[in-house]
C-alpha cells in the first residue's frame, strides 16, 4: 500500500525553460540507471529477501526512489514548460517533441524507451544487494555526468541533492549486505542461496 | 519565500531527517541515540504537518477537512509546478 503525499521530497523551482537540458536529464526518469528502474528494482526484490533488516531497507529506499522519480519528472516538466517552437528546434528537441510534445515520458537520453530489463531481480539476497550497490554508483555517475553539462543553478541544486542520495543509499545497501553475510557461513557466503535454500531467519 | 513555502520547507527538512534516521535504523536497529532522535523529529514533523494542513490544505487524504473546505484534495498548486 502506498499513499501519495502532495509535496516533493526536495524543492524543484526552475525559472527558465531549457529543452536542451531536458533531453539528457530525462535519462534519470526512464534510462537504465534512472529512478523508475531503481524504485521497481528494489520493491520487486523484497519478496524473496529472507532478512527483515534488508526487507525494510529495500522497502524504504524503493519508496524514496519513487519520490526521486517525481523530482526528476518535475525537473523535466519545468525545463519544457512554456518552451517555444524556436527553443524546441534550437535544442534539437524535435525528436522528443514530435512523439510526446511537453509530456514526461520514461526514456533514456539516447531515445530508447524504458526497459524492464533494468529491474534486475535475481532472487538471491547477496546477488540482489550487490546489484543495488552497483546501481547506486551507476546513478551517481549519471548525476555526475549531468552536473558536467548543466549551468543553471536552479537545475544544479536538486541534481546535487539526488546525487548525494545515491551515495547514502550505496552505504545503506552495503550495511544490509553485511547484515546478510553475518547470518551466513563465515567461511563460504556462497554455499547456499539464502533466498531459496533456507527457512527465513525471522 | 512565502509563509506557505517556509512551512513546507520545515516539513521537508523534518521528514528528510526521519528518512535518514529510518534508513540508518533499518540496519542498526538497536542504536538508542538514533531512536531518540527519530521520536523527537517525528513529533516536530507531525506538529508542522498539522499546522500546514490547517492553513494550506491537505498533504494526504487524512488531512482533508470536508466540513471546513469541501473536497480540497483537487486544489493546486501541485508539487511539480514549483513554488511561489
Amino acid at each position: 500500500m502506498w499513499t501519495y503525499e502532495k509535496r516533493l521530497e526536495y524543492p524543484v523551482n526552475i525559472k527558465n525553460p531549457n529543452p536542451a537540458m531536458a533531453k539528457f536529464i530525462i535519462s534519470q526518469v526512464g534510462g537504465p540507471d534512472g529512478e523508475l528502474a531503481a524504485s521497481q528494482r528494489y520493491l520487486s526484490q523484497r519478496y524473496s529477501m529472507p532478512y527483515d533488516t534488508a526487507i525494510a531497507t529495500l522497502t524504504d529506499i524503493g519508496t524514496e526512489e519513487l519520490a526521486h522519480l517525481e523530482m526528476v519528472s518535475a525537473i523535466v516538466h519545468q525545463l519544457t514548460r512554456d518552451m517555444t517552437i524556436e527553443q524546441v528546434k534550437e535544442a534539437g528537441f524535435e525528436t522528443y517533441f514530435v512523439d510526446h510534445t511537453a509530456g514526461v515520458y520514461p526514456q533514456a537520453a539516447a531515445g530508447f524507451p524504458f526497459d524492464a530489463l533494468s529491474f534486475a531481480s535475481k532472487g538471491d539476497a547477496i546477488t540482489d544487494l550487490a546489484e543495488n550497490m552497483a546501481a547506486e554508483q551507476k546513478a551517481r555517475t549519471t548525476y555526475d555526468n549531468i552536473l558536467r553539462m548543466v549551468d543553471d543553478p536552479d537545475v544544479i541544486d536538486p541534481i546535487k541533492y539526488l546525487r548525494e542520495r545515491e551515495v547514502v543509499h550505496f552505504q545503506r545497501f552495503g550495511e544490509a549486505l553485511r547484515n546478510v553475510q553475518d547470518n551466513l557461513h563465515c567461511k563460504n557466503f556462497y554455499a547456499i542461496n539464502p533466498s531459496f535454500d533456507m527457512t527465513p531467519a525471522k | 519565500m512565502t509563509c506557505r513555502t517556509e512551512l513546507l520547507r520545515k516539513i521537508q527538512q523534518l521528514n528528510f531527517t526521519m528518512i535518514e534516521l529510518g534508513l540508518y535504523l533499518n540496519n542498526q536497529p538497536d542504536c538508542c541515540e538514533a531512536q531518540a532522535l527519530f521520536d523527537k523529529t517525528r513529533d516536530q514533523y507531525q506538529a508542522a504537518r498539522a499546522e500546514y494542513e490547517d492553513c494550506y490544505g491537505p498533504l494526504t487524504y487524512s488531512g482533508v477537512d470536508t466540513c471546513e473546505d469541501g473536497w480540497s484534495w483537487i486544489n493546486g498548486p501541485w508539487p511539480w509546478e514549483g513554488e511561489d
